[in-house]
């Protein structure tokens, strides 16, 4: 990793500290200053923000110390900062900062960056979060669609998939595409290699973070390399699923609400996707797979699914609006994201009623522009704030393991289990965790 | 805080719940049961057969405005056997050939409300 901070080469004469020259990540700066860390500068650094914060340990405190290092575009640290990734902005820190700096916003900010920064390829990241690539992506995703299906349509698999079923025993099941045009088997080859190709760009930036982690951290692991992690995923994962960290935001309750109808709107969305779009080929299934009943229990899943998105989506543009706790009304790149998602939804329940109200060729061209849309949603998926979904969980994961994320009302309760094992490993002024993580219980 | 653990168990159990169901179910629907029911005198069908799996609703609509709305009945051969009546002289059982589907998709059948079938 190339660093921005070079010691000065020791003279002969003794010094009294060892001087730093920093030289400053100005495209850093520079993006920081244009989306999200307009406010950066007015930060005096009187820490308030640590103070305040509820998610931030006394013994590693956030945000102050990366609102200096973004105020001073050290990048490399801020790039594998861990508590960057630990602040789940609830802006209790920007509600009482005395200087309007913003830092809940700033770190919002550095977070888009870090995904950029591991993201591959980085130009594209870049490119992606300009105002108009989504509607240019969606007009490309909407001409992909279009070859695919002629292309799909030339070499003979829709009508063999159209004809193929009906009289050949009974292991087969009966599978109606949705559109006679788009069936299920070219919608399933598309995504999936889409899907993968998220899975490893996701993957890549995991690892980056994960190593940009383990270089820059001051303690050792207490567990080793393997041991223990799993432990580590399940602290993860229930902080994850309960929304914990939510629960302890302060100035923003709203947003534990919202993001949880998003998480388990789209986890819905996801499962259901999984089972209609695999219908023809899923074991589990006989008889007349799909299309669904309205009263389907899949059905009724993927509905207050997609209810459960769009009210999070409303809510979070809501909040961007009111801007409670003095945050700002949201940057480009996060309203495009909320756009395209209310987009996925709304579209979706557009074709839903325009099928059952048998409207054409409106259903068809509606069900288009959804089936665009979430191919655009799954191209920028990786380089969009949903790239979190990896890039936080594998923070956590960390945190967990290095012991940053205990609070300190969770530690005070837990008592002395555990202390012998980690007690050589204090090195850092604070980083390490005074008791182990088999001792740690739920952080509620 | 114990209310939001109970809301978001609430909601796993519910992603949960289709899977389970399809589990309960799926060894009860078989796939015969949605297979038209097929004829052994016929060879063939009025249209090709993939045309008239996805598209039948779209034939019979087009036959309809044809015949009660332009007063046209040349679609429906010379001794006017071509309608409806066509479907039920081979598939005999309207609960299996029609109704069965249909009320596994929540497609609502409203062409009894004229015709005998």
């Amino acid at each position: 990793m190339a660093s921005h901070e070079s010691t000065v080469p020791e003279s002969p004469k003794p010094r009294q500290s060892t001087a730093v020259r920093i030289s400053p990540d100005h495209r850093l700066l520079t993006h920081l200053l244009q989306s999200g860390g307009e406010d950066l500068k007015k930060c005096m650094q009187c820490a308030t923000c640590s103070a305040v914060c509820e998610l931030s340990r006394d013994e590693a405190p956030f945000p102050r110390k990366e609102m200096l290092w973004a105020q001073w575009g050290l990048g490399d640290r801020l790039m594998s900062d861990v508590d960057l990734w630990l602040c789940h902005q609830c802006h209790d820190c920007t509600r009482r900062c005395p200087r309007g700096a913003r830092p809940g916003d700033v770190m919002a900010a550095l977070r888009r960056e870090c995904i950029y920064h591991h993201a591959v390829p980085r130009g594209l990241a870049r490119w992606v979060d300009r105002p108009w690539s989504l509607v240019l992506l969606l007009g490309g995703a909407i001409g992909v669609l279009g070859a695919a299906v002629l292309g799909w349509q030339a070499f003979g698999f829709t009508a063999a998939e159209l004809g193929a079923l009906g009289d050949d025993g009974g292991t087969a099941r009966i599978v109606y595409p949705f559109w006679t045009r788009l069936p299920h088997g070219l919608i399933v080859a598309l995504f999936t290699l889409v899907a993968a190709l998220d899975l490893a760009i996701l993957g890549v930036g995991a690892r980056r973070l994960w190593h940009a982690f383990e270089v820059t951290r001051v303690s050792r692991d207490p567990h080793g390399t393997w041991r223990g992690l799993g432990s580590s995923l399940r602290a993860a994962a229930s902080r994850i699923l309960w929304h914990d960290d939510f629960a302890s935001c302060g100035a923003t309750r709203a947003r534990g609400v919202s993001h949880a109808l998003l998480v388990y709107g789209m986890a819905a969305l996801f499962v259901v996707d999984l089972w209609v779009v695999t219908a023809r080929y899923n074991p589990l299934l006989a008889g007349l797979a799909y299309p669904l009943a309205f009263l389907n229990p899949w059905k009724i899943l993927a509905n207050l699914g997609g209810l459960a998105v769009l009210m999070g989506c409303l809510l979070m543009m809501t909040d961007r609006l009111r801007r409670p706790g003095g945050a700002s009304e949201g940057t480009q790149s996060d309203w495009s994201l909320l756009v395209l998602l209310v987009l996925v939804v709304l579209t979706g329940f557009a074709s839903e009623a325009l099928h059952f109200a048998r409207i054409e060729p409106l259903r068809w061209m509606v069900y288009g522009v959804h089936l665009a849309s979430v191919l655009v949603l799954l191209v920028v998926l990786p380089y969009s704030k949903l790239a979190h979904v990896v890039y936080r969980a594998v923070a956590l994961v960390h945190a967990e393991r290095s012991g940053r994320t205990l609070r300190p009302e969770s530690f005070h309760s837990r008592g002395n289990a555990g202390q012998g094992r980690l007690a050589g490993t204090l090195e850092g002024p604070g980083l390490s965790p005074p008791t182990s993580r088999s001792s740690a219980g739920p952080a509620v | 805080m114990q209310l939001r653990r109970h809301i978001l168990t609430a909601a796993m159990v519910l992603m949960a719940m289709p899977l389970l169901s399809s589990l309960g179910s799926s060894a009860v629907r078989a796939k015969q049961d949605f297979v038209p029911q097929l004829p052994t005198s016929a060879k063939s069908c009025l249209l090709d057969r993939v045309t008239m799996r996805y598209h039948h609703m779209e034939h019979l609509r087009s036959l309809r405005d044809q015949v009660v709305r332009r007063n046209d009945r040349s679609a429906l051969g010379p001794d006017g056997s071509l309608g409806m009546r066509s479907c039920s002289g081979c598939h005999t059982d309207r609960a299996a050939f029609c109704d069965r589907c249909h009320s596994q998709a929540s497609v609502q059948l409203d062409c009894f409300n004229c015709h005998e079938y």
